[in-house]
């Protein structure tokens, strides 16, 4: 206490020494006129010292006099806007340039009126499917001339945020030459949001964290090299030429010894979407050492330092926080005078506010505390360890002496894999064999035995003062270890190949997803609600809602039952449930009886129906106002055999064990989730068949390997046959099967469709005004047009579904019956065996033939084992 | 801007000749009443003929369509004071409504568009939104993602969309510089930076034009010697006083570039009425090129014009002089109006 008194009195004797970031480094905020919202995506400076700016909005402002005296009331005028987003901006011989999604572009104002007239397409040699998360970064320029460019990975199923590379050169980062030419140079990035060039025309590049991005890392790009994201290998010549298209969940074969390690690996702590960076050439005008970097972050919303040293060959570094407290940081721009431009924005993601503008950031007279840079030393014989020397940029205050207790150092490493990100593994604090202030007291130098190759490590300092008892500003510093100085060359990385969790894709296959999307699409109800729902503080015996789309609930006046549209046999059921106090809900399984849910741990999972009654096996229910999973495996009952209730899981607890139903009515029937006995919401309502339809009659197999040369391909699409099955790609076109005169028919196939891709299948096809007309039967897992796999269309007529009942990149069983009656043509799908879609078709068409649609570019539609039934 | 830098590009001079004409009549000096506008005066003086003196669009002018009641407060294209002051400046294409914009001055335009406001139930009236991308003074330029513009087609990543002041908006795709559909009304909502961003334009105008499937794939000019089609690439728009050029690439089969070209849009006045008008000009750049053929009744118009009336409402011609120079006009007919002017805008000086 006394020790922290002085100091304090020291610090306050001694204004020239800063006591918080916010004394070494000021910040200041533009203020924007009416209408102008700067999300900036891309700054860069004129000739005249006007800064340019682009924004996620697609606009380019010109703020005039950014270094001048009065930065916060600077003049702001637009130049242009209608690009589609800008995310990356470079003045070059006093041009702009701005890289939209779909394009690098030159602006130029032609008529001398402050306004932009002409629109150059510099480059544009690259895909967009329309995927929001299509996101194209820059955009620095190297010595040559060349402009460098990153392009993000799209998102599909089964999980959302699993990548995507539909068109070239998705999860890439390319050259641009001058002349335009898209040069593609490193693959493996997911989101390479930050692009940079330094003075030695090294290509540095920003990730941020996914699936197969442990943390947010900062890239040296080199030609050819692959970054660990796998699904960017589609575009390599050996994926190409192979049709090979990565593996959602598997790891690529390069995986293991072909990838190319980043640089840095940033702490999840400091940095969860990292922005640009930028190398600091100010000769010390903004604090750091010439050479180090500044680094964005938007969600904590600060400015990082970060250093870079070659070690055997391997680039790699050290990075600690700089400035926080500022705001979205997404950009970062410097001028010759050192000032640091930060443009702000969140991308729509929530992050530090402010979520937009510009702050013009720079360091004051006061002399700072701070950590001037780090390397890792080699092995010290005397300690037979590696270790690392941190430099201070003042002594370290004489009281100061080093130990292990004011010096920790752990070290970890991160898992490669498919899911989002990673913790960091194997945390070791390592016990330092050395820790000693070199003489003049600015070099601290740590040691320890346990200093290996393919780790990070961060070491945290302790009470270290300046010698006028300033505090060290940023007391913890991390460092990537890709090599050590001396001895064998390492061939592990940092994130390492780990096997993959459990499929979730393998799970989805036969499920019906029935509350995804459209959530009541598939029930027939009255009083329900899609809502986000909470326990009420106010009355535990009843939720809180709002807007939101979070839970299913019984929130209207004399809500019935969520009774499902389609009947089931024997199912895997699965929701996820809340109650409030005193409320009573369950589960219908079809005729075999109810699955009781109670907010009371002794009765919730208990069954009654058809003479039975038993209770929970273990009290698996906590608490109201939590959510629960359950999961029941049940048989309907047949003819044959009894009904059965196999397994009831609740909240991963088994309550019931085979328990037999013996008077349980027979045949398939709706699952009723109870609603008029009290509140309750659920989530996730998914039901897997466990049964197969009827096979009855006679069926014709259409054998596509027997027959290939009499199917028939017409459009912009193309159908091949592998292994038995079908595989149609983009654009469209049609496949005709060497069918005709379907009439009264049913049609079954096994298909399966990519993220954002989609197909049909069409019974009783004749060729129409636009392409090939009849009832199709959309295949669409998740293409954004609400016309979802199992909606039917005739014509001008539709009946759509907006549920997402099965996953992209899912096989599920499809049937078509097509039937002519008094009122028209009934056309019935069946999705796994349940009904989900019907629709009468008044005119009916004429019997006619089989096709197989392909509806855009990018789409991979597979179909299995046709069938006809007539 | 005029069609007559493309008829020189195309070295068409001959035509410019051919069509040389006496200067029509001298346009009416604007009515200047800078001080105490009489609004209800210049309405029945200029209005009330067609929309009736109460606004009920009862006027005592014989018209082929009824004019607007104003009474109920919906207007053509769009419910904001921008959007009924574009209807007087600029006339609403395809109807009789004429543009008023070289008759009146600022003062009587906006005079003339309140009282006409005033006269629908209160609240007519909106804001545009905070996303609404809004032509004023000059055409505007914007690049993004359309939704499908008829069903069975689908969305279009690389678009390109131009809008005029006058409320007429041209959805091309920007890879094939191909026009998919005109509109007329309020421009965009740009709405891809809402959320995590990527949702689609909004076009907020009414289709007045759309591409059939069979001009969606159709190539204006082809390799003259294969007779292979060659894709027109944007490789550059340009604002240009009131008209936007675009420039484009051709290119062939294998993705190469063959040669290149403009197309200039701009408007015909015919009868006070905007009509459409897209110039295309290509050029082999040393190897021979040809328009592709296209669909549609076919004549003769003058000895160095052909027409051709294309069933989606295209007036096509093509000038003996300018071989590799088609000119479109959105007009249904080549009627001697549209004709004459056509033939003023052949000889139009910049």
């Amino acid at each position: 206490m006394i020790t922290l008194a002085i100091c304090s009195a020291l610090v306050a004797q001694d204004p020239a020494f800063a006591a918080s970031e916010a004394d070494a480094y000021t910040l200041e905020y533009l203020k924007t006129p009416d209408g102008c919202v700067l999300e900036v995506g891309g700054m860069d400076l004129l000739s005249d010292g006007r800064l340019v700016v682009s924004t996620r909005r697609g606009q380019v402002w010109i703020v005039e006099d950014p270094l001048g005296d009065d930065f916060e009331n600077a003049k702001v005028t637009l130049f242009h806007e209608g690009l589609w987003e800008g995310l990356g901006l470079d003045v070059k011989d006093d041009e702009i340039h701005v890289i939209q999604r779909g394009e690098i572009s030159k602006l130029l104002d032609t008529d001398g009126d402050g306004r932009c007239d002409v629109i150059e397409t510099v480059a544009s040699d690259w895909g967009v499917s329309g995927h929001y998360h299509e996101f194209a970064f820059g955009l620095p320029r190297d010595s040559k001339g060349n402009w460098w460019m990153g392009l993000n990975v799209s998102f599909g199923d089964p999980e959302w945020w699993h990548g995507r590379s539909t068109v070239p050169y998705r999860g890439w980062v390319l050259r641009v030459s001058p002349d335009g030419t898209v040069t593609p140079w490193a693959s493996g990035v997911r989101s390479p949001n930050g692009v940079a060039v330094d003075s030695q025309d090294r290509v540095f590049v920003t990730d941020n964290q996914g699936d197969w991005v442990a943390s947010s890392p900062i890239y040296h790009i080199q030609k050819d090299g692959f970054y660990g994201h796998p699904k960017s290998l589609n575009w390599t010549e050996d994926y190409r030429s192979t049709g090979k298209l990565a593996h959602d969940e598997i790891p690529p074969a390069r995986a293991a010894t072909g990838r190319t390690t980043p640089a840095i690996w940033i702490p999840y702590q400091w940095s969860r979407s990292t922005g640009n960076l930028l190398e600091d050439r100010s000769g010390g005008a903004f604090g750091l050492e010439d050479g180090q970097f500044v680094v964005a972050e938007l969600t904590n919303g600060m400015i990082l330092r970060a250093g870079f040293e070659e070690v055997q060959g391997q680039l790699q570094g050290w990075i600690a926080p700089l400035r926080q407290e500022i705001g979205s940081v997404n950009r970062v721009l410097q001028a010759p005078d050192g000032t640091v431009f930060c443009g702000l924005t969140n991308r729509g993601w929530g992050g530090r506010a402010p979520a937009d503008g510009l702050v013009r950031v720079r360091r004051t007279a006061a002399e700072a505390m701070d950590l001037a840079g780090m390397t890792l030393l080699d092995l010290d014989e005397e300690t037979e360890s590696f270790g690392f020397e941190i430099a201070f940029t003042h002594p370290v205050h004489g009281d100061w002496e080093p130990s292990a207790d004011r010096v920790k150092m752990i070290s970890y490493d991160y898992d490669y894999w498919w899911e989002y990100g990673s913790p960091e593994r194997h945390v070791t604090e390592l016990e330092l064999s050395d820790v000693q202030l070199s003489e003049d007291r600015t070099r601290l130098v740590v040691r320890s035995f346990d200093i290996f190759p393919a780790t990070c490590v961060r070491i945290t300092m302790d009470g270290i003062q300046s010698g006028s008892g300033a505090p060290l500003l940023h007391p913890e510093v991390a460092y990537t270890i890709n090599q050590l100085p001396s001895g064998a060359l390492t061939n592990a990385y940092v994130s390492k190949v780990v096997p993959p969790p459990p499929s979730r894709g393998e799970a989805d296959a036969g499920v019906l997803r029935l509350s995804w999307g459209d959530a009541l699409g598939q029930f027939e109800a009255t009083g329900w609600e899609l809502v986000d729902a909470s326990l009420d503080p106010e009355d535990k015996k009843r939720f809180k809602t709002g807007v939101g789309n979070g839970a299913l609930v019984n929130a209207g006046p004399d809500a019935t039952d969520l009774v499902t549209r389609g009947s089931f046999g024997d199912a895997h059921v699965h929701v996820e449930f809340m109650l409030p106090e005193d409320s009573a809900s369950g589960v219908e399984l079809g005729n075999l009886g109810r699955l009781n849910l109670f907010p009371d741990p002794e009765v919730c999972g208990s069954f009654q129906g058809n003479g039975v009654a038993v209770g929970p096996a273990a009290e698996a229910f906590g608490e109201a106002g939590e959510w629960y999973p359950l999961d029941v495996y049940y048989r309907a009952a047949t003819d044959e055999s009894p009904g059965f209730l196999d397994r009831v899981e609740l909240n991963g607890v088994t309550v019931i064990e085979g328990l037999e139903v013996p008077n349980a009515g027979k045949g398939r029937a709706p699952i009723r989730f109870i609603g008029s006995r009290g509140a309750v919401a659920v989530r996730n309502i998914q039901v897997k068949p466990l049964d197969r339809p009827a096979d009855a009659g006679e069926w014709e197999f259409l054998d596509a390997g027997a027959s290939w040369d009499d199917w028939e391909l017409v459009g912009d699409c193309n159908f091949e046959l592998e292994n038995e099955e079908l595989i149609g790609k983009g654009a469209l076109g049609w496949l005709w099967a060497p069918v005709d005169d379907l009439g009264d028919v049913t049609v079954r196939a096994r298909v399966k469709v990519n993220a954002n891709g989609a197909g049909a299948l069409i019974v009783r096809a004749a060729d129409g005004d636009d392409g090939v007309e009849g009832y199709e039967v959309r295949v669409n897992a998740s293409f954004p047009d609400d016309v979802m796999t199992g909606s039917i269309r005739a014509g001008e007529v539709s009946e759509s579904l907006g549920t997402l009942l099965i996953a992209a990149d899912t096989w599920a069983d499809l049937e078509v019956d097509v039937r002519d009656g008094e009122g028209g043509t009934t056309v019935t799908v069946r999705l796994n065996g349940v009904l989900v879609n019907q629709m009468v078709h008044a005119e009916g068409f004429e019997p006619g033939g089989l096709a197989l649609r392909c509806d855009h570019d990018g789409t991979v539609f597979k179909i299995q084992n046709i069938r006809v039934r007539r | 801007m005029t069609l007559q830098r493309l008829l020189l590009a195309a070295g068409a001079a001959s035509v410019l000749v051919a069509f040389a004409t006496p200067e029509g009549p001298a346009t009416p000096a604007p009515l200047k009443t800078p001080d105490g506008l009489d609004a209800k005066a210049l309405y029945m003086e200029h209005c009330a003929s067609c929309h009736g003196e109460t606004g009920d669009g009862k006027g005592n002018e014989e018209l082929e369509r009824p004019a607007r009641s104003f009474l109920l407060g919906g207007y053509s294209y769009g419910n904001t004071q921008n959007a009924v002051r574009r209807s007087v400046i600029h006339g609403i294409p395809g109807t009789p409504m004429p543009a008023f914009g070289a008759t009146l001055g600022a003062d009587e335009i906006n005079a003339v568009a309140d009282y006409v406001i005033s006269l629908g139930p209160p609240g007519t009236i909106v804001q545009p939104g905070e996303s609404v991308l809004v032509v004023e003074d000059r055409p505007m330029v914007v690049k993004g993602m359309m939704p499908a513009h008829e069903q069975g087609a689908f969305r279009e990543p690389r678009s390109l969309v131009v809008g005029f002041p006058n409320g007429t908006t041209f959805q091309f795709r920007a890879e094939d510089s191909r026009l998919l559909t005109v509109r007329q009304g309020e421009f965009l909502d740009r709405r891809d930076w809402g959320g995590r961003g990527g949702a689609e334009l909004q076009p907020l105008g009414s289709l007045t034009w759309k591409a059939s499937r069979a001009s969606r794939d159709f190539t204006e000019f082809s390799d003259a010697k294969t007779g292979k089609g060659l894709r027109r690439k944007v490789k550059r728009t340009e604002i240009k006083g009131d008209d936007v050029w675009i420039h484009f690439d051709l290119i062939d089969g294998a993705g190469d570039r063959f040669g290149g070209g403009q197309e200039f849009l701009s408007f015909l006045m015919v009868n006070d009425v905007p009509v459409p008008m897209r110039a295309i000009l290509g050029s082999g750049e040393g190897r021979a090129i040809a328009l592709s053929e296209l669909p549609g009744k076919k004549s003769r118009a003058s000895n160095s014009i052909d027409v051709t009336t294309t069933p989606n409402g295209l007036v096509a011609c093509a000038l003996d002089d300018a071989p590799n120079m088609r000119i479109y006009l959105h007009a249904p007919a080549w009627t001697p109006s549209l004709a004459a002017a056509f033939d003023a805008s052949l000889q139009k000086k910049d």
